[in-house]
C-alpha cells in the first residue's frame, strides 16, 4: 500500500472504508488493460457498498477484458480533511492509484443531496470541477443514476450523463471512448460523436434561454446533437448481469446481506414516486432465475441473509413460489429471508409470517397519507381496512412493532389530512389493544413523516412545495396529536427537504452556488452532521439565486422544463393527464388491471410491459 | 476432538479490519468453503469462533490464532486449504492443529514498531530513543476502565532494540500480552511524551508471536 495513504488510515476512523482488499474484488493488471474506470459513488462506503447498481455495474464493466473498473467512494471528513492537508489526492480502493490519472470517472447518483458530493471527490481528486475547465479526453467525466433525468444542476461539471439503465449504456460508451482514445480524438469531437449513443446526454451541446421572469424560454440543440434523449433500457432482464459472485465487505456496511432483484418498474403509479415512473415498463426476473441466483450469491458470499429488492414485492407474481425455493436453502442453513417493500394485504401478512419464523423485526407500511381523499390523490391504492385487517393479522401473530410512513406537504393536503394522520395511528393502537396475542407486551409504533419534495417526471412535476415555516406548523399539528407512550413520532428536518426541491427541479444557474457551497462546506450534505442550511442559503444568495423559485413555485404546465430534452418513455400527455385526475380525485387502476398507456410499453422489448 | 487452533497471518490491507468485523469475515470464510462450525445453543445460536488476543486496529499480525470448532472433523491441512481459497487478501491461515495451552497462559508478545518518518534524521532520533528506553522506568498515562492512570511501561518491555536508516526506526522487543496487556501504542506514547523532538512519524506495528510465562511459543 502507498505509504503516504497508509499514514493516514491510521489516523481515521473505521479505516476500513478505504483500503479495498475485501474477498471479491477484481484486480486486473494495469499495464495490460487498455481503460482504467473510475466508478465513484457520492457518499461514504458503508453507503455505497449497499448500492445494488454499483454491484452490477462494476461486475459489468469489469467483465470487459481490456477494462478494469475500480470503486471510489466520498470519504467522511476526517479523511478528507486530512487528505487536504497532506496534499494526498483520492485514490480507487483496488489499486491505490490516484483517480485524476484514470481515463473514465463515472458517478452514480441517486439522490440530489449527493451532488456536493460529486465536486467534493472531484475536488479532491485535484480536478477542476468544471467540464469547459478539462480539455484533454482523459479523464472524461460522467454521471448516471436517476438524478439524471434532471441533471442540470451539475449539468456545467460533468461531460455527459447516461440516461436510464447504465449496464446498457455504460459499455457502448466504454467501447466508444477507447476508441476516440486509439485514434487521438479531441474531447470535443468525442463528445459530439457520444450524443449519438442511445441514452447519451452531452450537456455542453445544448443551451437554454431564460425570459425575464426566469423561466426557460428555449432549449436548443447545437452542433447535430438530438432533440430529445431518451434512456435506455435493459429488454431481457432475466438474461442481464446478475452479481452472484461480488465483493464481500470486510465491515459492516447499512446492506449487509445478498440482495436479489425481482424485477424492474412498478404497476403502481403513484403520483409522487419519480422511481415509479422513470423505470417503466415492468420487467420481471423469473422464479428459476431468481431461486438459482439468491442461492449462489448466498454461496458465494457466505452472507446469512438475503433480501428481496423491488419497488413493490408483493406485485411479483411468483413471490409464493420464490420464497418457497428460497426457503428450501434457507432454513437449513440458518439463513434469513427478508421482504421489505410488501404491500398492506393479507396475502402478504400470510407470506411475512412463513419467513419470519424466528426474529420478527417490526412491519412496515406506508399509507403515504392519512386521509383516503388524500390516498385517492397521490394514487396511493391502500385503504383504511387493508392497513387494519394486516394489522389485525399480525398482531394476533405476535408482532409488537409496528412503523408508519407519511408524508406532509402533499398537494392540496389541510391540517385535517394531517391529522387524519393521528386519526390512523390511533386506529392501528385499538387494533393492538382489541386483538394482540400478547398485550401485556404492549406495542411501538413509530410514525414518521418526510416531506413531500416535487420530482420531474411525476405528475407533480408542476406543483409547489409548502415552505419550511408551513411544513414545520404541520409537523407540531400532528405532533400535538400523537401523545402517549405507545407512539414514536419522527420527522424531516424541512430544511433538507427545501434544498432537495431546489437541487431536483434545479437549472444550470445553480452551478456557481454549488460550487460556493462545496469550498464552503465540502459535500456530505446528506448527513445532518454536515449539512448546514445557512451555508446553503448564503451561498443561493451570494450567486444571485432565489431558492423558492425552485421549491415552492407552481408551474404552469406549459412552462419548458430544464429536463425537457430527457425522455423516460413516459408521455407527457400522460403525466397530464394523471395531474388532472389528481386534481379531481380520481385514482387511476394499476398497470396490470388496466393499461392507462402512458407510452413506455412502446420500450419494452416485446412492446408488452408486465408480462 | 473437532477443537482446532488455527494460526494465521492479518498483514497488508487486512490490518485495518477490526476486531468485530473479523469475527464476521471469518464466519463469512467458513460458509464459503463449506466447512460447517458448531453453534452455540440459545435462542441467538452464533457459531464457534473465538479470536485470541485480537490485534489493535491497524497492526499486523504474523502468528495469530483462533479456535474454532466443527461439526465434523477436519484434517488440519484440508481446513487449512479450504479456508485460504476463501480468504480476503491478508489473511491466511499457516498452520492448524489441536489446542495445547489455553489462551489465559498468554504472557508476552513478541513485537516490531516501526516509525517511519518523512525526513531523514532518524538515526539521531534513534540514539535518544535507546537512551529513554534505558531509563529505570518509563512512566506514562494510560486509559483504562476505571479512567487515566498513571503507568510505568518499563517493567513490561524486555530487550528492547531499536536500529535506524535515514527515515525509518525500528524498534523490536518483548511487551507484556496480558494482565497488563501493553500495546506497541504505549511504547509509542512514551516516545511522544519524553521525545516531542521525535514524535513526527507514523507507526507500523507488528505483532510476530505470543509466548507463556516461560517464553514457550504458543501452541
Amino acid at each position: 500500500m502507498d505509504p503516504r495513504i497508509e499514514k493516514l488510515l491510521t489516523q481515521v476512523e473505521k479505516p476500513a472504508r478505504y483500503t479495498g482488499g475485501e474477498y471479491g474484488e477484481i484486480i486486473k493488471d494495469k499495464d495490460s488493460v487498455n481503460l482504467r474506470f473510475a466508478l465513484c459513488f457520492p457518499d461514504i462506503y458503508e453507503i455505497g457498498m449497499s448500492n445494488l447498481g454499483i454491484r452490477i455495474l462494476y461486475g459489468v464493466l469489469n467483465s470487459m477484458d481490456d477494462v478494469w473498473c475500480e470503486r471510489v467512494f466520498e470519504p467522511w471528513r476526517d479523511m478528507s480533511d486530512l487528505m487536504r492537508k497532506n496534499n494526498v489526492p483520492l485514490w480507487a480502493l483496488e489499486s491505490g492509484d490516484p483517480i485524476k490519472d484514470f481515463d473514465i470517472i463515472g458517478f452514480s447518483v441517486g439522490y440530489e443531496m449527493s451532488y456536493p458530493g460529486v465536486l467534493d471527490m472531484l475536488t479532491l481528486a485535484g480536478l477542476p470541477l468544471r467540464s469547459a475547465d478539462r480539455e484533454s479526453l482523459s479523464p472524461l467525466i460522467f454521471a448516471g443514476g436517476t438524478c439524471m433525468y434532471n441533471c442540470e444542476p451539475i449539468a456545467d461539471f460533468i461531460d455527459l450523463a447516461v440516461i436510464g439503465e447504465g449496464e446498457e449504456a455504460d459499455p457502448e460508451l466504454v467501447t466508444l471512448f477507447t476508441e476516440a482514445k486509439r485514434n487521438g480524438l479531441s474531447k470535443k469531437e468525442f463528445l459530439r460523436r457520444a450524443a449519438h449513443i442511445d441514452g447519451i446526454y452531452v450537456p455542453s451541446l445544448y443551451n437554454a434561454e431564460y425570459s425575464e421572469t426566469g423561466v426557460i424560454n428555449s432549449i436548443t440543440a447545437n452542433e447535430g446533437a438530438p432533440e430529445k434523449v431518451r434512456k435506455r433500457l435493459i429488454g431481457n432482464i432475466d438474461k442481464s448481469f446478475f452479481p452472484v459472485r461480488d465483493i464481500v465487505p470486510s465491515t459492516e456496511i447499512v446492506h449487509d446481506r445478498a440482495v436479489l432483484e425481482l424485477f424492474r418498474g412498478c404497476i403502481r403509479g403513484c403520483r409522487f414516486c419519480q422511481a415509479g415512473f422513470v423505470y417503466r415498463p415492468v420487467r420481471s426476473k423469473s422464479v428459476q432465475t431468481l431461486i438459482e441466483q439468491g442461492i449462489s450469491a448466498l454461496k458465494n458470499s457466505g452472507y446469512q441473509e438475503i433480501s428481496l429488492s423491488s419497488l413493490s414485492s408483493s406485485d411479483y407474481r411468483g413471490l409464493n413460489e420464490l420464497c418457497d425455493g428460497l426457503l428450501d436453502y434457507c432454513e437449513p442453513s440458518m439463513t434469513r429471508l427478508s421482504l421489505p417493500s410488501l404491500r398492506a394485504d393479507n396475502f402478504s401478512m400470510e407470506l411475512m409470517k412463513r419467513v419470519q419464523k424466528v426474529r420478527r423485526s417490526a412491519l412496515t407500511f406506508a399509507p403515504e397519507a392519512g386521509s383516503q381523499r388524500l390516498r385517492d390523490i397521490i394514487n396511493k391504492n391502500i385503504t383504511e381496512e387493508d392497513l387494519l385487517n394486516s394489522c389485525r393479522n399480525a398482531f394476533e401473530g405476535g408482532w409488537t412493532a409496528v412503523k408508519l410512513y407519511f408524508m406532509l406537504g402533499l398537494p392540496t393536503e389541510t391540517d385535517e389530512d394531517v391529522l387524519q394522520i393521528a386519526d390512523l395511528t390511533y386506529k392501528v393502537l385499538e387494533c393492538f389493544k382489541k386483538y394482540a396475542s400478547n398485550k401485556a407486551r404492549g406495542i411501538n409504533i413509530t410514525v414518521s413523516t418526510s416531506c413531500f419534495i416535487p420530482k420531474p417526471m411525476t405528475p407533480f412535476q408542476w406543483e409547489a412545495q409548502v415552505d419550511i415555516e408551513e411544513y414545520s406548523r404541520r409537523t407540531r399539528l400532528l405532533r400535538d396529536r400523537l401523545r402517549s407512550r405507545s407512539i414514536t413520532y419522527n420527522w424531516h428536518d424541512p430544511r433538507t427537504g427545501f434544498v432537495e426541491a431546489v437541487l431536483a427541479r434545479g437549472d444550470r444557474r445553480l452551478a456557481p452556488a454549488l460550487e460556493s457551497l462545496v469550498s464552503r462546506q465540502g459535500g456530505l450534505q446528506a448527513w445532518d452532521e454536515y449539512f448546514d442550511y445557512d451555508g446553503w442559503l448564503e451561498c443561493f444568495r451570494k450567486n444571485g439565486i432565489e431558492p423558492s423559485f425552485y421549491a415552492t413555485r407552481e408551474r404552469n404546465t406549459d412552462e419548458i422544463l430544464p429536463w425537457s430534452i430527457i425522455s423516460d418513455g413516459v408521455n407527457d400527455s400522460y403525466l397530464l393527464r394523471e395531474l388532472e385526475r389528481a386534481k379531481r380525485g380520481e385514482t387511476t387502476p394499476d398497470c396490470r388491471e388496466k393499461c392507462s398507456g402512458c407510452g413506455a410499453s412502446l420500450m419494452a422489448e416485446s412492446g408488452v410491459c408486465d408480462e | 476432538m473437532n477443537d482446532l487452533r488455527v494460526k494465521f497471518e492479518k498483514t497488508g490491507r487486512a490490518a485495518y479490519i477490526s476486531h468485530l468485523d473479523l469475527m464476521r469475515t471469518f464466519q463469512r470464510v467458513f460458509i464459503r468453503s463449506g466447512i460447517a462450525l458448531k453453534h452455540s445453543e440459545g435462542f441467538n445460536p452464533h457459531p464457534r469462533i473465538s479470536v485470541i488476543l485480537p490485534l489493535p486496529l491497524g497492526c499486523r499480525g504474523f502468528g495469530e490464532f483462533m479456535d474454532i470448532e466443527t461439526k465434523s472433523v477436519v484434517e488440519p491441512t484440508a481446513l487449512i486449504a479450504g479456508i485460504n481459497e476463501f480468504m480476503p487478501e491478508g489473511i491466511r491461515a499457516l498452520d492448524a492443529a489441536h489446542p495445547v495451552m489455553k489462551p489465559g497462559q498468554i504472557k508476552y508478545a513478541r513485537w516490531v514498531i516501526e516509525l517511519l518518518y518523512d525526513e531523514t534524521g532518524a538515526r539521531n532520533h534513534a540514539e535518544r530513543i535507546k537512551e529513554l528506553f534505558s531509563k529505570e522506568s518509563l512512566l506514562i498515562s494510560r486509559k483504562t476502565k476505571r479512567g487515566v492512570s498513571e503507568f510505568d511501561l518499563k517493567p513490561y518491555t524486555e530487550n528492547l532494540a531499536v536500529s535506524a536508516e535515514d527515515r525509518n526506526i525500528c524498534i523490536k522487543g518483548i511487551l507484556s500480552a496480558q494482565e497488563p496487556s501493553v500495546s506497541p501504542a504505549l511504547v509509542m506514547n512514551a516516545i511522544r511524551k519524553y521525545l516531542p523532538d521525535c514524535a513526527a512519524f507514523t507507526g507500523v506495528c507488528s505483532r510476530i508471536s505470543l509466548y507463556d510465562g516461560a517464553m514457550s511459543d504458543f501452541y
